[in-house]
């Protein structure tokens, strides 16, 4: 059905004048849905403003600049050292703020365009009215949408107001980051924090519009295991590369396989979220890995044709796929790579002219070109492949010519002994780089600091060998949204304190000390039955953490939400899902409103959902405002010491009690409240540390006692583990007696004894006042 | 005699023009020993072989904190007691509090000196206190440059380090 739409913000006729019309031809636009709104439908920067600064005066940004300088604008560069202030008056702490906001920005930015081009092509294709039907276990189908637009999102056409007040959103809060604008760093941060809850939901609406008209798991806890690893490609058959993040030109690669009966003879493998999201699609597409393995994979010299999309792709893949004679084909605006635009020429053309290697690649925006290109170049040019990889012999003598320098350690943040490597490696004993496999980040910013010109990358890969040949994983697809009634079934343990916590696995892969870290971390959650959960690149990481019969953790724990189970939700977008189901606890357990009612739901899930996510290898600028999204709603991250180049943490102060006055919701008094959750942004010292802190911040004020005697037998019981002592702050904890775990009872009542301990009033706490019900 | 190497150890880490003084064994030791208050934090890498300890060990901190990751390590090793185990950015929030009057309530610290971390997070917990310390002054003990410090050893390769902070140690012992 063909639909035509009109939209005028006002329109004044002889029957008056009218405000917000939307007529949608063959369908028009009606207000079917009942809940009443609350008083923040699609709010602006300044209306969530009170809620903001009260979680900013217990969790103080704390800073620790990059740099000095502002290099902004042209009266700079402006040294804002020694409380100096730069030309336009902005001062160290303001800039700061404004560099973060930036970063929220631009990681909203991304995911935002990325919903654009998925809702406007699945629209081209499915149309307006397609439905948003995510099966008879999920109702609340939108619940950032909900929460936040105050929409109700039934068809495709539907997400794009609420996409459109995003992208409105990002522009005003871009341009308080202009030169003359904001100085202020508390209002620097409510507007990231504003800026990032927008995010989560331009990532809801993404990963809604693609589960909508794609076929992909629909919240199911059992979504097929797929393959992951480099050696299960098969590299006897022609192999098209997929990185980035946007699904559509791979799906168009899998239609053209099958149209054409070729799925069993080419392979398609995905690196970054494009693979999570091709896994989703089709059980035929194979996933490499994290974008770490971008360059090694690409090094390996297997794919014959490279399709790279938007995100996290390396800016040098052209350069480094023309070393090797591979096309790569560019398929939208956000990355060009000066390739020529081929959009509007025959596929045979294109395909002629990339075998033959006139061009180093092309750029075409037609996902069903790309589709058709990318097999037919890879068929003709694997039957003609001349391998130009590095042998073994070759870069041993290469290593020869290393002069021990020592430029690569200073690029290396792994601090990997590579002119060590090198030593053994002329001698033509590569296993001191295989020993650097797993810690590396697949930067190559080694090489580039190497005067020899080394390919250090390569030597890892060739140390490696034997390891990355048997890398053979199981990852569950990405199952998307959590079901409502898997959140009736936990929401009264989550809140209530029974199930420990939800420990969310997010974010990229420059972890501090090797992959393996968040595999432990993961097994060691999942054993003590919380509820772990995970995306993104952290989400195929988790794959690689396999037992003694080599089985992962996705085939040793079950795919649903619930305590002691491991759920995949999907791509970067799909962290969305992880708030969401926070919000649907507030909503579906305690039946809080959700349309346009952000403070009391964030509110709500701070006092009473004890949730935390784990960044443990966070890089980019999305990730800052990912994890800045899940603060606003009062979900604490903890980020490994790679994070603190963010510059900015949200902590709290466990010695001063006044930070931590709630109301009583019952009569509306101040009481003392509890440091709980004690940070929002955690820098962990160690993964130690984070294990430890996670199973903290998951203690939540309203804990019952029941829920909160399981909460301090696994923060007690785990800081024991690693640190070997009882916690100093487990008094502050205690509220009155019947909290103590009775195995502990002596020893913890020795403690309070020891701290002169009082028991304390457990409140229903808020910190808004207007939700006060008594009083 | 060659300059020593006072580049950032991570190239890319340049902060600016406010940079470290660099310093040697003797001089740290002269400012060590003339601090009224001094706090050590031990960070969560700090070396297992006991050249660090050694130090830690001789500093007359006020107060000695470490990372939680090293207690076993602090547990294996004699003479040295952290007053506390307590995350080094949680350390550092304090230290930014004009109202803080340190672990011991005695009062604020004139010296912060830490060591035992991942170069780039140390490079952050530094910065940290360079804008937002409240003027404390800051050492590095640490093998590389930290531009961001008030003092930093140059960057020196292991037997050097070594040799320098045994050298450190007997200085703060009194030994000549």
């Amino acid at each position: 059905m063909s639909t035509a739409r009109v939209k005028a913000d006002e329109v004044v006729t002889s029957l008056g004048r009218i405000r917000g019309l939307e007529i949608e031809v063959g369908k028009l636009l009606t207000e079917e849905w009942e809940e009443a709104c609350g008083p923040t439908p699609a709010p602006g920067p300044l209306d969530l403003r009170k809620w903001d600064l009260k979680l900013l005066s217990r969790y103080r940004p704390l800073y620790a600049p990059f740099c000095d300088m502002c290099c902004l604008c042209t009266y700079g560069k402006c040294d804002l050292s020694k409380g100096k202030k730069g030309a336009c008056g902005i001062d160290i702490e303001g800039q700061q703020g404004r560099i973060i906001l930036l970063a929220c920005c631009i990681g909203t930015s991304a995911h935002g365009a990325h919903a654009r081009e998925l809702v406007e092509k699945l629209i081209e294709k499915h149309g307006p009215g397609h439905a948003i039907d995510l099966g008879a276990k999920i109702e609340v189908e939108a619940p950032l949408v909900r929460l936040i637009h105050g929409s109700k999102p039934a068809v495709l056409g539907d997400l794009v107001p609420a996409l459109e007040y995003g992208e409105r959103e990002l522009m005003n809060l871009l341009s308080a980051t202009a030169t003359g604008q904001e100085g202020n760093c508390l209002d620097f941060e409510s507007k990231s924090l504003h800026m990032s809850m927008i995010d989560h939901m331009l990532m809801e609406i993404a990963d809604l519009a693609q589960i909508a008209a794609l076929p992909y798991p629909k919240g199911d806890a059992d979504a097929p295991l797929v393959e992951m690893g480099l050696g299960c490609i098969d590299p006897r058959k022609p192999v098209i590369l997929a990185i980035g993040h946007n699904v559509l030109p791979g799906a168009e690669v899998i239609e053209y396989l099958e149209e054409n009966g070729l799925e069993e003879d080419v392979e398609l493998a995905g690196i970054c979220c494009t693979a999570l999201d091709l896994s989703r699609y089709s059980k035929a597409a194979k996933v490499i890995g994290p974008l770490s393995r971008q360059l090694r994979f690409i090094r390996m010299g297997i794919a014959n044709v490279i399709i790279v999309d938007e995100q996290c792709v390396r800016a040098d893949v052209l350069e480094e796929a023309c070393k090797l004679g591979t096309p790569v084909i560019a398929t939208t605006a956000k990355i060009c790579y000066g390739l020529p635009d081929r959009t509007n020429d025959a596929a045979e053309e294109i395909v002629r002219d990339l075998v033959q290697r006139k061009d180093a690649g092309a750029l075409i925006r037609d996902d069903a070109k790309t589709g058709e290109v990318a097999v037919r170049a890879a068929i003709e040019l694997h039957s003609t492949r001349h391998t130009r990889t590095l042998d073994t012999k070759r870069l041993s003598s290469m290593a020869a010519r290393c002069t021990k320098c020592g430029a690569c350690i200073r690029e290396c943040q792994s601090n990997v002994d590579i002119p060590a490597a090198m030593e053994r490696a002329a001698k033509g004993d590569f296993s001191l780089f295989g020993q650097f496999y797993e810690r590396c980040t697949g930067c190559g910013r080694c090489e580039s600091a190497c005067p020899q010109d080394m390919p250090i990358v390569n030597m890892i890969n060739e140390g490696a060998s034997g390891e990355i040949s048997k890398e053979k994983f199981k990852l569950r697809a990405g199952r998307g949204p959590i079901q409502d009634v898997e959140i009736r079934k936990v929401g009264a343990p989550i809140v209530l304190g029974e199930i420990p916590g939800v420990i969310a696995f997010v974010g990229c892969p420059n972890y501090p000390d090797g992959y393996k870290e968040i595999g432990e971390m993961a097994e060691i959650f999942l054993n003590r039955r919380y509820i772990v959960t995970a995306s993104g690149c952290s989400a195929m990481d988790l794959a690689t953490y396999t037992d003694g019969e080599g089985k992962s953790l996705y085939e040793r724990y079950p795919g649903d939400f619930d305590g002691g189970c491991l759920s995949n939700v999907g791509s970067c977008v799909a962290n969305a899902h992880i708030s969401g189901a926070a919000i649907k606890v507030a909503s579906i357990f305690a039946r809080r409103k959700l349309r346009g009612n952000f403070e009391e739901i964030a509110d709500y899930i701070l006092n009473r959902v004890g949730a935390v996510g784990i960044a443990w290898g966070a890089m980019s600028q999305k990730a800052a405002s990912i994890a800045t999204g899940f603060n606003r709603l009062g979900i604490p991250a903890v980020v490994s010491s790679q994070g603190s180049k963010y510059r900015r943490t949200y902590v709290g102060r466990q010695d001063k009690n006044e930070d931590w006055l709630v109301y009583d919701a019952r009569d509306g008094s101040r009481v003392q409240g509890e440091p709980a959750p004690l940070h929002l942004l955690y820098v962990a010292d160690s993964k130690e540390d984070a294990i430890v802190a996670a199973a903290k911040l998951c203690i939540r004020p309203n804990d019952t006692t029941k829920g909160r005697q399981i909460k301090l037998t696994h923060y007690v019981d785990l800081h024991r583990k690693y640190f070997g002592s009882m916690p100093e702050d487990l008094h502050l904890f205690v509220r009155t007696q019947a909290d103590i775990p009775i195995t502990m009872k002596a020893e913890i009542l020795q403690i309070l004894k020891e701290r002169n301990w009082e028991p304390r009033k457990i409140p229903d706490p808020t910190l808004v006042e207007r939700l006060v019900r008594g009083g | 005699m060659s300059l020593p190497d006072a580049t950032p150890w991570f190239l890319g880490n340049e902060p600016g023009h406010a940079r470290a003084v660099v310093a040697d064994s003797e001089s740290m030791s002269k400012i060590i020993l003339r601090a009224r208050r001094i706090l050590t934090v031990l960070g969560p890498k700090i070396p297992s072989d006991g050249t660090a300890l050694s130090v830690a060990r001789a500093i007359p901190s006020a107060s000695l904190v470490a990372s939680p990751r090293t207690r076993p390590l602090m547990a294996a090793a004699s003479g040295v007691e952290p007053d506390l185990y307590m995350n080094v950015l949680e350390v550092m929030d304090r230290l930014r509090d004009e109202e803080w009057k340190g672990f011991d309530g005695k009062g604020p610290y004139d010296l912060v000196i830490l060591f035992g971390m991942d170069y780039y997070y140390a490079s952050q917990m530094f910065s940290l206190m360079k804008h937002f310390g409240r003027g404390t002054r800051t050492i590095s003990l640490d093998r590389h440059y930290h531009p961001n410090a008030g003092y930093s050893l140059p960057n020196l390769g292991p037997a050097v380090w070594q040799s320098e902070m045994k050298k450190l140690a007997g200085l703060l012992r009194g030994e000549r």
